[in-house]
């Protein structure tokens, strides 16, 4: 094998990392805060992709550009989502819960098909191609300005968290919801905020796949699943967790097509994962 | 409601812990099953009617394709319907009954036994993807309705069912017909690659291509089946690119061919593609591909241009209508409604069995239950068309054009192909 199949194949994996990582972090979020699961974070995807579509072909916004308007949306939608969806089941019994992500994304799905109908959409811009060659590595613009956009963004939530009164209020109700209380911080409220940041980076990795990728009423299937994976394998919570997680998924999908083939590349990511949950039960940054 | 309450009182809001996040997960794939939209379309026609059952995925992964096929359908009721319905039965109309399977087998085979145990139906059709198909014809063998189909997988009719009727080339085929063209562009000897994603259609498919390919002498460097989901087509064609091989040979859906002929361009890998139908063959690839779509090759079992009597008209009408050409299995959806008709016509009656009787001696040479490749619908004793090939196209500027054979053609292939990076 040639050195250069292998570093694409290498750099490959990487550059995919950053959008998975992105999922991720917005489905970790919500979990480490909230406490629920939400199987509907494939369509928050999926409604930030349509927001860009839609955006570029009828203003000709550019995708990237069209983050600072997708994301207050999709925070937006977030928000409302927890109050008037989640909020009323959070001391329901998990089933329950799990309906009500599972159903929302189900509505979700079905209505942007019967609205949108089943096409294959895509944005068409100038610098899709682009590409840089480096010794007879392709490197596609696209996927590199995602994955910066991915770094970047989680850089942000990380400051957030850590550095502002609101993002350690954040923290500290995740940590201990009763404790926080005490300390005055209303967790409702820092529901509202969890599950809004959690949608509006959904709704970001969609502005950032909408370049390279196609659009369609099922597409959140499709990088949900890694998501969770992802989530997983980090442990449950934890964002710098979900950013090696994703790393290695990544690159074990890619080089597990190049060295297992094509059709292997996910066996292997799931293997990883089985392997994971047997000898670190609680994830990579597991404390238990 | 009791149990309602138990499970809330012993539930303490911050225990949540992997195992229910695990649990969560394995139910997502059973919730997903059991909720979804309701089949759409009425039961009961008026008494005159004939009622067809059609079952296609409108919904799903499949539901682009089975989209297609309904509008087609469509139009041949309408077209079926104005000229005067079936005149035997003193013009009673055509009355489709849709259902939407959704792109599950399970809900394939709920939605079949539904239609069917209602005892109105004088045929079926459905359903595309020949894994739903499979189990339709099951059903429908059971309670003895004529089923036709353009599915094209070889086990539909070689189980020698009596009720299944494949008015499409068999799957066995389509790699026998790509070689032959490959090898008639480019001479013998050249090194070939096949991918394919891995579900029935693509593995199916595949056998053929590689036994064709060895059959001609090409050397088959790689032979990869793929997971059609994936998100990236990159590490995928950066195999392909180190096996460097003259021609690739992918057989794929939709988001799968045309992230992978993108990836071709971005890698700048020259082999000749030569689809396996499908993603290859639909609007979609030229809306996104643009100019990129033009000299890629594909089999099919149905083009819009086939030089077959009055196939420009419906694909015209069609083009009108729906804003978009009429694709290879909405092609065929369109004809089966016509020999569906015309094997009414002669039974004379809305009885399943006699239906299937008349459909079993089928044997159009015109009309628009004719127009398959081969120009000659009838049906050897397993109820395969035996006349029909599969053809070969073109993208030619943006249109997708028959090439082969020459006696279906009605234009020349271009070859050889110029380089991503000679290219205009």
């Amino acid at each position: 094998m040639e050195l250069t199949t292998f570093l694409q194949a290498l750099i490959t994996g990487i550059l995919m990392a950053g959008i998975y990582a992105l999922v991720a972090i917005g489905l970790t979020l919500i979990f480490g805060v909230v406490r629920i699961v939400n199987f509907a974070h494939g369509e928050f995807v999926m409604v930030g992709m349509y927001l860009s579509f839609f955006l570029w072909k009828l203003w000709g916004v550019d995708p990237y550009a069209s983050l600072l308007i997708t994301m207050p949306v999709l925070f937006c939608f977030g928000v409302l989502i927890q109050r008037f969806l989640f909020q009323p089941i959070l001391r329901a019994p998990d089933l329950a819960q799990i309906f009500m992500t599972v159903g929302l994304s189900v509505i979700l799905m079905n209505l942007t098909l019967f609205v949108f109908t089943a096409d294959f959409r895509s944005v068409k811009l100038s610098y899709a191609e682009w590409a840089w060659r480096v010794g007879g590595v392709t490197i596609p613009m696209t996927r590199l300005f995602a994955f910066l956009g991915a770094l970047l963004l989680a850089g942000l939530l990380t400051l957030f968290l850590t550095k502002t009164d609101i993002g350690k209020a954040l923290r500290a109700v995740a940590q201990d919801r009763e404790v926080s209380m005490l300390l005055g911080i209303n967790p409702e409220r820092m529901y509202l905020l969890a599950v809004g940041l959690g949608a509006a980076l959904a709704g970001a990795a969609g502005g950032l796949i909408v370049p390279f990728f196609y659009t369609f009423p099922t597409v959140g299937v499709v990088f949900v699943l890694i998501a969770f994976v992802v989530v997983i394998l980090g442990s449950l919570g934890s964002i710098e967790g979900a950013l090696l997680a994703s790393l290695i998924v990544g690159v074990a999908e890619s080089l597990g097509i190049l060295f297992a083939g094509a059709d292997l590349g996910l066996v292997v990511v799931f293997a990883i994962l089985v392997a994971a949950l047997v000898f670190r039960p609680s994830g990579l940054m597991g404390a238990r | 409601m009791k149990r309602d309450r138990r499970f809330r009182d012993s539930q303490s809001q911050a225990s949540l812990s992997r195992r229910d996040f695990l649990k969560g997960a394995a139910a997502l794939g059973m919730g997903a099953g059991v909720i979804g939209l309701p089949a759409r379309g009425a039961l009961a026609g008026t008494a005159k009617d004939v009622n067809v059952a059609v079952l296609y995925p409108t919904s799903g992964s499949n539901a682009r394709f089975g989209q297609m096929c309904v509008n087609a359908i469509k139009l041949a009721v309408d077209d079926i319907n104005s000229a005067g319905g079936i005149k035997s039965l003193g013009g009673a109309k055509m009355n489709p009954i849709y259902a939407d399977i959704q792109s599950e087998t399970s809900v394939t085979r709920n939605q079949a036994e539904r239609l069917m145990a209602a005892g109105n139906l004088a045929a079926a059709t459905g359903c595309y993807v020949s894994t739903f198909t499979l189990v339709a014809t099951e059903v429908a063998e059971r309670y003895k309705i004529p089923f036709v189909t353009g599915s094209v997988a070889d086990k539909l009719t070689d189980r020698g069912f009596k009720y299944t009727f494949q008015v499409s080339p068999k799957a066995s085929m389509f790699g026998e017909m790509q070689m032959d063209f490959a090898a008639k562009m480019a001479g013998r000897g050249k090194r070939a690659a096949v991918i394919f994603e891995d579900t029935d259609y693509g593995t199916a498919t595949s056998k053929g291509v590689i036994e064709g390919a060895k059959k001609v002498g090409f050397e088959v460097v790689m032979s990869e089946p793929y997971v059609a989901k994936f998100t990236d087509a990159t590490p995928l064609v950066n195999k392909i690119k180190a096996a460097k091989p003259d021609f690739l040979f992918p057989v794929s859906y939709i988001t799968d061919a045309l992230l992978i002929i993108r990836a071709m361009k971005q890698l700048n890998v020259n082999a000749g593609i030569f689809g396996g139908g499908a993603g290859y063959l639909i609007p979609d690839f030229f809306k996104d591909m643009g100019k990129d779509a033009n000299y890629v090759f594909s089999v099919a079992s149905w083009n819009n241009d086939i030089n077959c009597g009055e196939v420009p008209k419906i694909a015209e009408a069609y083009e009108k209508k729906y804003g978009e050409f009429l694709m290879e299995h909405a092609g065929e959806a369109y004809v089966m409604m016509w020999v569906i008709a015309d094997a009414l016509e002669r039974a004379a009656s809305t009885d399943p069995v006699k239906v299937r009787d008349a459909m079993a001696k089928t044997n159009l040479t015109q009309g628009l239950g004719s127009a398959m490749p081969g120009c000659h619908v009838e049906f050897d004793d397993k109820g395969w068309n035996k006349h029909v090939h599969p053809v070969m196209t073109q993208w030619q500027d943006g249109k997708l054009r028959c090439v082969y054979p020459e006696s279906d053609a009605r234009v020349k292939p271009t070859w050889p192909i110029p380089a991503w990076d000679k290219r205009g």
